[in-house]
């Protein structure tokens, strides 16, 4: 058969239109879109008996408790107990990134000695004999006392144990990263002679006047804030934010009032002042309360005039007199302060501005109220404010003669969140030997002659006190939730052998056997509940009311910031966010994905200015421009944002880490290098709220 | 009623439509959301992740302004995943309706779009189809460091590069639960048996999840679709976005604030009035 042009061309059409209407191009496709997924580096996640391990949370000072869901050893995600009360629902971002944390490549995978080519590995006999050697040296040389520790905290077995080694080896240089509670402790005990930590009802309060609290950010246990401020959507309950920007707890309160910045305490104070003035019976409470009522009055009278308070605010004098009325006339109202997360140390002059306004509304230690909750910390308040590891550190620097010879440092990372970290790092240097304890790589560790693998916050078994603003404190059991990746060990253990191969000057004071034998013991009657339940009420003594207080050394106390106004016409603060973390460690890579792209994009961190304020200065948004301070500088980009008052610049924390972690190291500006210092002058711990600031166009 | 309606209520109540009801007036912006999801789902990670426009993520929260200066400003937080739309026709999904190897369907059991990554082949129509944006590509392959594969959860296969994902209202979820229902001898499936990862880890209780056609799971009551007028909702203050399309999603949001919602259909200024006019009047009617 011939075939000729019309052939071919019938042919040619039929053969389309049959392949066209068959299923061959369709099952092609699929079949390809398979093909070429097949390829062995894509994982496939084994599958396996699914179990879950109820445990407590210990990346914050928050003590969740959680639920970690395993698939056979490994550990595949972090829930919520909803049996629990603290934490009625919800994990924060951190402690979701409960596995990624564990299985992070950026964990100390064995002990490291710091030699002349880095990091080297060595064995745990090693890095233990180099430490007793270290030990012995000083004890040889009749300088126990240039031993030093650094604790992330004073609470719980771990600091104690640290304490213990270093009184049993006689010396007197345990100090820890200070808290908010170490303020509140501070100043209660310099007006009562007694120190308590604040309890805050926030559950039955019917109006939260926060002083910069970060609700809904992070502040205090922050499950337990965030659910608190949901039920006061049902409850009724008005939150009033007082702060200089809409962060997200301005933006979720009922009344947000924009405050000049650090100016809290003068409207707490002014707002004593009209309570004083409007009604009776705050009189009588402050005549009931303190030793010194006249004086206080007083006090009020010459420096808090509805005119002053005003001009140190920002706000109208009937604004504030408003303010004082509406939170007298409600039923349960509350003062609470701390900012941001309400972590580090407040102010003493804020602290003592919050107590009185609850003290003249009649709500402490009442529902609703702030209970004072009385702790007996080791730690008082020691000359020249050597209880401040600024100091500690600042000292070490400053002498030639190394005051410190050899620094322990656990579950702290002062090389990144110290103020100053720079000079921090300097001073770390110059101590001869610096042991590190760490779970995370991080500043310190690098920083370090010796770090020691400790196990991560799945790995062990550990007492966690919470505090952290809770009206009855509770005390957590963290579990060993997923089997011991690496060859870490706790430090707990590690005092304990170190002790004994120091012989029978130390030996006696460690006779257990291993840390849990120890933590066993500690907790005693409690262990079997604490196993069952995870979390228990830590037992306390009830306060019917504080002692009567002498409110003298209150009465000046300025905190102001330093540079000239017309050097840096500006003021840069910080801002928190549960997107990052802001403790020790940094963000988890799934944390870090959250983060928004204004506050940073690329390696390059960003400020919040106002519009008005950014067309002052002739920027637009993301330009590029130099931030310095009288403390340092940083080139950062400007992000346009209404919500930030005129002349104020906002930088998020929990950037700028330089630890050698690609996902988080290196992005982004550490603020703590541009805000500095601020001494509180009766505490002496670092207050540093803001400093002056200028941008200059790059 | 006519006979036709009914039947086709009844038809329709027996099946289940799963849907979201999100309260912005609770969500604090927090991010647990999208932690939670990532680490449900098996969301790769790269070193990088501050260009959105590649950074994968079944939801993401928005910041929405009033745009008024300081300090009138007001912020809110919308997240947002897959709306997962049921159409004005069921099955009339933006993008189901353009896949052409049918790697996305919608589940009329149980009003979920699906996504199968083995039939994607990643010419990512229905990204451009999606009004909401909530689709991602894979455009490399997603590498995990090493160790931290061991924290991937074997109910989600990890997607390669070159293909379409986007949120499942965690199918996974539901089919355990079914599963689990199943082998009880029971037909129906508790409302606290299928919640999605999102909704567990939200500690400010923003989300609400549950069967939209069943009367006794919160988010029915909370919501009231109206099932002869595509699900719009009938309890003030609730609203879809984008509901002027048409979509019929099966996400919904809550607001007491006039200016959120009149943003959630990114109307105009001029139309923003009516709207708030009409709205009001509809709303002292209802009470």
């Amino acid at each position: 058969m011939k075939l000729n042009r019309r052939g071919f061309i019938s042919l040619g059409l039929g053969a389309t239109a049959g392949l066209t209407l068959s299923p061959l191009p369709y099952k092609l496709l699929d079949d390809i879109s398979i093909w070429t997924q097949n390829w062995p580096w894509v994982p496939v996640p084994r599958d396996g008996q699914v179990s879950f391990v109820n445990s407590v949370c210990t990346l914050c000072p928050g003590g969740c408790p959680i639920t970690v869901r395993k698939v056979d050893e490994r550990v595949i995600s972090v829930s919520n107990r909803k049996e629990t009360i603290d934490s009625a629902s919800g994990v924060c971002p951190l402690g979701l990134s409960g596995p990624q944390l564990l299985y992070t490549p950026t964990r100390v995978m064995s002990p490291m000695l710091r030699s002349v080519n880095g990091f080297q590995p060595i064995s745990w006999e090693k890095a233990i004999s180099i430490l007793v050697s270290r030990l012995e040296t000083l004890r040889e040389g009749g300088k126990p006392d240039k031993l030093a520790a650094l604790a992330g905290s004073n609470l719980g077995t771990g600091p104690a144990l640290m304490n213990r080694f270093l009184g049993a080896f006689g010396s007197s240089g345990f100090f820890h990263m200070p808290s908010a509670d170490d303020a509140w402790e501070a100043v209660t005990w310099k007006l009562t002679g007694r120190g308590f930590v604040p309890g805050y009802d926030l559950e039955r309060a019917t109006t939260v006047l926060s002083f910069g609290c970060a609700i809904v950010e992070g502040w205090g246990s922050p499950l337990r804030s965030m659910h608190a401020r949901s039920l006061w959507k049902e409850t009724g309950t008005t939150l009033v934010q007082v702060e200089p920007r809409l962060s997200n707890t301005a933006a979720a309160a009922d009344r947000w009032i924009a405050c000049n910045p650090g100016a809290e305490a003068d409207l707490a104070l002014g707002m004593c002042r009209v309570l004083l003035e409007r009604y009776p019976v705050c009189r009588d409470r402050l005549g009931a309360a303190v030793t010194n009522p006249d004086e206080f009055s007083s006090h009020l009278y010459h420096h808090y005039s509805l005119e002053q308070v005003a001009a140190m605010t920002g706000l109208t004098g009937s604004m504030i007199e408003s303010l004082a009325v509406d939170f007298a006339a409600s039923k349960h109202p509350l003062a609470i302060c701390g900012k941001d997360e309400g972590r580090s140390p407040i102010a003493s002059r804020e602290v003592f501005a919050t107590l009185m306004l609850n003290i003249l509304v009649g709500r402490i230690n009442r529902p609703g109220g702030l209970y004072c909750i009385e702790r007996k910390s080791d730690s008082r308040l020691s000359a020249n404010f050597l209880h401040a590891p600024e100091k500690v550190f600042a000292a070490a620097a400053e002498t030639s003669e190394p005051s410190i010879e050899l620094l322990l440092v656990a579950g702290a990372n002062p090389c990144y969140s110290q103020s100053n970290p720079r000079k921090t790092v300097e001073a770390i240097r110059k101590i001869p030997f610096v042991v590190s304890f760490a779970s995370h790589w991080n500043e310190t560790a690098m920083n370090s002659n010796l770090v020691l693998p400790v196990h991560s916050h799945l790995e062990g078994t550990t007492d966690f006190p919470v505090y952290s603003g809770l009206k009855q404190p509770k005390l957590g059991l963290s579990k060993p939730v997923s089997k011991r990746l690496f060859n870490s060990r706790y430090m707990g253990d590690v005092l304990i052998e170190t002790a004994s191969r120091l012989g029978d000057a130390m030996a006696p004071f460690f006779p257990w056997g291993s840390y849990e034998t120890y933590l066993k013991q500690s907790l005693g009657d409690r262990w079997q509940e604490l196993n069952e339940k995870t979390v228990v009420d830590l037992p306390q003594p009830k306060i019917r009311s504080i002692p009567m207080m002498n409110t003298s050394a209150f009465h000046s106390l300025p905190t102001r910031l330093t540079g000239s106004r017309q050097e840096y016409p500006l003021t840069l603060i910080a801002k928190v966010s549960m997107r990052l973390n802001n403790n020790a460690d940094a963000s988890s890579p799934f944390m870090m994905k959250t983060v928004e792209e204004s506050v940073l994009r690329k390696n390059r961190g960003f400020v919040d200015i106002n519009p008005d304020t950014a067309d002052e200065q002739n920027l637009s948004e993301a330009d590029s421009v130099m931030l310095e301070t009288p403390h340092g500088q940083a080139t950062v980009s400007v992000h346009l944002d209404a919500g930030t008052a005129p002349g104020l610049l906002v930088m998020a924390r929990g950037l700028g880490h330089g630890a050698d972690d690609e996902y988080s190291g290196g992005k982004g500006t550490n603020v703590n290098e541009l805000l500095g210092e601020m001494t509180d002058p009766l505490t002496g711990y670092n207050i540093a709220w803001g400093a002056r600031a200028v941008l200059k166009k790059v | 009623m006519s006979k036709q309606t009914m039947m086709k209520k009844r038809e329709q109540e027996k099946r289940r439509k799963f849907g979201m009801l999100i309260d912005l007036d609770r969500c604090t912006g927090c991010g647990s959301c999208m932690v939670a999801c990532m680490s449900e789902n098996n969301i790769p990670f790269r070193k990088d992740e501050t260009d959105k426009l590649t950074s994968i993520n079944w939801i993401r929260v928005f910041k929405l302004s009033n745009h008024k200066p300081f300090p009138e400003t007001e912020i809110c937080f919308l997240p947002m995943p897959c709306m997962h739309c049921q159409g004005k026709e069921t099955g009339h999904t933006p993008c189901v309706s353009v896949c052409p190897v049918t790697a996305t369907d919608y589940d009329s059991s149980t009003g979920i779009v699906s996504q199968i990554y083995s039939r994607c082949f990643g010419c990512r129509y229905c990204m451009v189809a999606c009004p909401y944006h909530s689709r991602s590509f894979n455009w490399s392959d997603a590498v995990w460091p090493e160790g931290m594969e061991k924290m991937l959860n074997p109910q989600v296969s990890p997607r390669m590069r070159g293909v379409v994902e986007k949120c499942s209202f965690c199918y996974h979820r539901y089919q355990e639960a079914r599963d689990k229902a199943h082998f009880e001898g029971r037909r129906n499936i508790a409302e606290e048996a299928y919640q999605t990862a999102c909704t567990e880890s939200c500690p400010a209780g923003a989300i609400t999840f549950g069967d939209l056609n069943n009367p006794g799971h919160r988010i029915h009551q909370m919501v009231q679709p109206d099932l002869e007028n595509g699900g719009r909702p009938k309890q003030k203050n609730v609203f879809r976005l984008l509901e002027r399309l048409g979509t019929n999603p099966a996400v919904y949001y809550s607001s007491t604030r006039t200016w959120v919602r009149n943003m959630g259909d990114n109307r105009l200024l001029q139309e923003n009035r009516q709207h708030t006019a009409a709205g009001s009047n509809l709303q002292d009617r209802r009470a």
